[in-house]
């Protein structure tokens, strides 16, 4: 049995073992290259005391500075492909693995040999699922190892791109999507329809996990913050709202916004009417930061945002010093950072729970569906 | 519902009112065959008969819906005892077309408890089909002797072959036949074959017993022997014939000048005066039993 899934999968683990070993050779020179920046950096700033000015910028750099713009294209091909493999294993694994078998009719060959179906569909599964498991996890590992110095950097690791490629989730996407094209696979038993079909499923699934499932896996901390006490210069979007906490921008800001004494969050298209800047300065100071979103800072600082007037979302102007008087405040949920391999884990054991559906619907098509 | 029936220890297969049906379709109905342990059996239909079906319920692949079924003593199952009892070879001969036949045997290797690896690799040998060539690079006729190979080395006692020789040349079908006949021959009894085909031609090499069906249901399970025995053409002046307790009609011809019908008789010394009684073979026999059951389903669907 071992003999024959060996034999008839061998060509597939190859290709993935040369995958990786192709992936460690780009992974693992640039992985070393951040890691020198960063503490060439922290040598040079511990003789002037500034190490803690060090931020993700430094890698941007170090990046623009050292690799030419066509190595750059294919670094973003690489993450891409990354976010794209639970996909192309779904496709290339999972949906052949019991379609082709019915399609040629050799499951008619084995199913009487003398092995029962379970026993051949076990083992089977237990092959590609295991090899499944430990691609994914060395490419997950090759990827959370490079990025070692972005994470030391503080660039946000609950980012759905970083999220999505490092630490331990990555397998539970491998081993979901390849369930799931098996169990398309067996039902249908028809490839081009079954990879359809399984390419949206698991698009949806991994959307709506991100949107509206991981926010939840923990209730968020909320901060609360004053408008005077914020002190970050306007000029972005993520400047509307707190840095949560000072110093990290680690942490996953989940929802912000600025919601008044009772509670209730601004609307910012109609908003106190007492607050309404009339005669909003369109001067030097305005800057668009985004297509809803204008700023204008008064003369008395620069870009403090409790001295900022905005409007947003195409409403009026609306004074920032005013909605402060009136008891306005910060309000922002957030994951702190290190809820970080919570998160990793309960992504993991969330998709392999879900594995167990189609990886049961496999069963139920292959031993009780006539053959 | 499945149940195994009480059969003779001297039976191969017993089934009695086995059914099959897909949704509201009935692939075979009210099926009851006997096959007596160490015959070769034809199974014979037209497309769409039922041979397919009936032969994966006997493998066991697909449940019953109706009916009782014994194959060996035991109820069609997925135990390791039962599977390796079974020979299968299905239709259009399934197998992995990147392995050579070799690697197939290695498949029998680790996954039958009988195998004998010697009698495959011989069987090919003396066929000269190359052992190390991927057998989707063989012909038609060699890929069917793979194929046949597979299901002997398991060392079956019941060997089901579901059209084998379907889409082979007449010479490859000559040689896979004369193969199996060997098997047969070199099993000293021990071996019971049943193998469907909707080729009459096939029958009367190889089988010492015929079933034949027809749109889902048997219309006879005998001996090849004594099926020409009991069943006879009478030829006769136009006009009706007689009917008869110990006879059947299966089949009647008439023209203005003669009347031409295949019948069965109950009783072998049957004498209807008049009449010329004169032998039939074993092709005319299937051909009038699929006409009268085509006649008889369009009857039902009210086309006559």
């Amino acid at each position: 049995m071992n003999w024959l899934i060996w034999k008839q999968h061998r060509k597939m683990f190859v290709i993935l073992a040369a995958f990786l070993a192709l992936y460690a050779a780009l992974a693992i020179p640039m992985g070393l290259h951040f890691w020198h920046i960063y503490q060439h950096a922290l040598a040079n700033c511990s003789k002037t005391d500034t190490c803690n000015q060090l931020s993700g910028s430094l890698l941007q750099s170090g990046w623009d500075n050292n690799l030419n713009p066509s190595l750059q294209g294919g670094a973003n091909l690489v993450v891409l492909l990354l976010l794209a493999a639970p996909f192309l294993l779904g496709m290339f694994i999972g949906v052949p693995l019991i379609t082709r078998e019915y399609n040629a009719g050799t499951n008619l060959l084995i199913w009487t040999r003398s092995v029962s179906r379970r026993r051949w569909l076990t083992t089977k599964l237990v092959w590609i699922l295991v090899m499944t498991a430990l691609f994914a996890g060395g490419i997950a590992a090759l990827t959370t190892w490079w990025s070692k110095t972005g994470n030391v950097l503080y660039l946000n690791r609950f980012d759905p791109v970083k999220f999505d490629l490092q630490g331990v989730a990555p397998v539970g996407y491998a081993i979901f999507a390849v369930s799931l094209g098996m169990a398309l696979g067996a039902w249908l038993k028809r490839t081009m329809v079954a990879v359809g079909i399984s390419l949206a499923v698991l698009l949806a699934v991994q959307i709506a996990v991100g949107v509206a499932v991981r926010p939840r896996y923990m209730a968020p901390l909320v901060r609360n913050v004053s408008i005077n006490q914020n002190t970050t210069p306007g000029g972005n979007d993520l400047a509307l709202s707190p840095q949560v906490p000072p110093g990290s921008g680690a942490a996953w800001a989940v929802s912000g916004g600025l919601v008044s004494k009772t509670g209730q969050p601004l609307n910012w298209s109609t908003p106190p009417r007492k607050c309404v800047a009339t005669h909003p300065d369109q001067g030097d100071g305005v800057g668009s930061v985004g297509p809803h979103t204008a700023v204008a800072s008064t003369d008395k600082g620069p870009g403090r945002q409790a001295d900022a007037i905005i409007s947003r979302n195409g409403g009026p102007a609306v004074d920032f010093q005013c909605l402060n008087t009136l008891g306005y405040y910060w309000d922002t949920k957030y994951q702190p950072v290190y809820r970080y391999w919570d998160f990793q884990w309960m992504e993991l054991g969330l998709y392999l729970a879900m594995s167990i559906i189609p990886v049961g619907a496999t069963y139920w098509l292959v031993l009780k569906r006539d053959a | 519902m499945e149940q195994t029936v009480k059969s003779k220890a001297s039976e191969a297969v017993h089934t009695r009112g086995l059914g099959k049906c897909y949704g509201s379709f009935w692939a075979l109905k009210d099926c009851t065959i006997s096959v007596p342990r160490g015959s070769v059996t034809a199974l014979v239909g037209p497309n769409g008969a039922g041979k397919t079906s009936l032969l994966k319920l006997l493998v066991g692949l697909n449940s019953s819906s109706a009916g009782e079924i014994a194959v060996l003593g035991q109820t069609p199952s997925e135990t390791t005892n039962y599977l390796s009892s079974i020979g299968y070879l299905a239709q259009e001969i399934p197998l992995y077309n990147q392995f050579t036949a070799l690697e197939h045997f290695a498949i029998g290797k680790h996954m039958d408890t009988n195998w004998n690896n010697e009698l495959a690799v011989k069987r090919l040998q003396e066929l000269r089909i190359p052992l190390d060539r991927r057998v989707g690079k063989l012909s038609g006729g060699q890929r069917a002797q793979v194929g046949l190979a597979m299901a002997l080395a398991k060392r079956p006692q019941l060997l089901l072959l579901d059209e084998p020789v379907a889409a082979l040349d007449p010479l490859a079908r000559m040689d896979f036949l004369a193969s199996l006949a060997q098997a047969v021959t070199d099993a000293d009894g021990e071996l019971t074959v049943i193998m469907s085909s909707h080729l009459l031609a096939d029958l009367e090499r190889v089988c010492d017993r015929v079933i034949i069906l027809a749109a889902g249901e048997t219309q006879l399970c005998d001996d090849v022997d004594h099926v020409l025995k009991s069943h006879k053409l009478l030829v006769g002046h136009s006009g009706e014939l007689p009917k008869h307790e110990g006879m059947s009609v299966i089949q009647e011809v008439r023209s203005s000048t003669a009347t031409h019908a295949i019948v069965r008789l109950n009783n072998l010394k049957l004498a209807i005066p008049g009449w010329h009684v004169r032998d039939v073979d074993i092709e005319e026999v299937v051909l009038a039993y699929m006409g009268q059951s085509r006649d008889m389903a369009a009857d039902e669907r009210g086309e006559r």
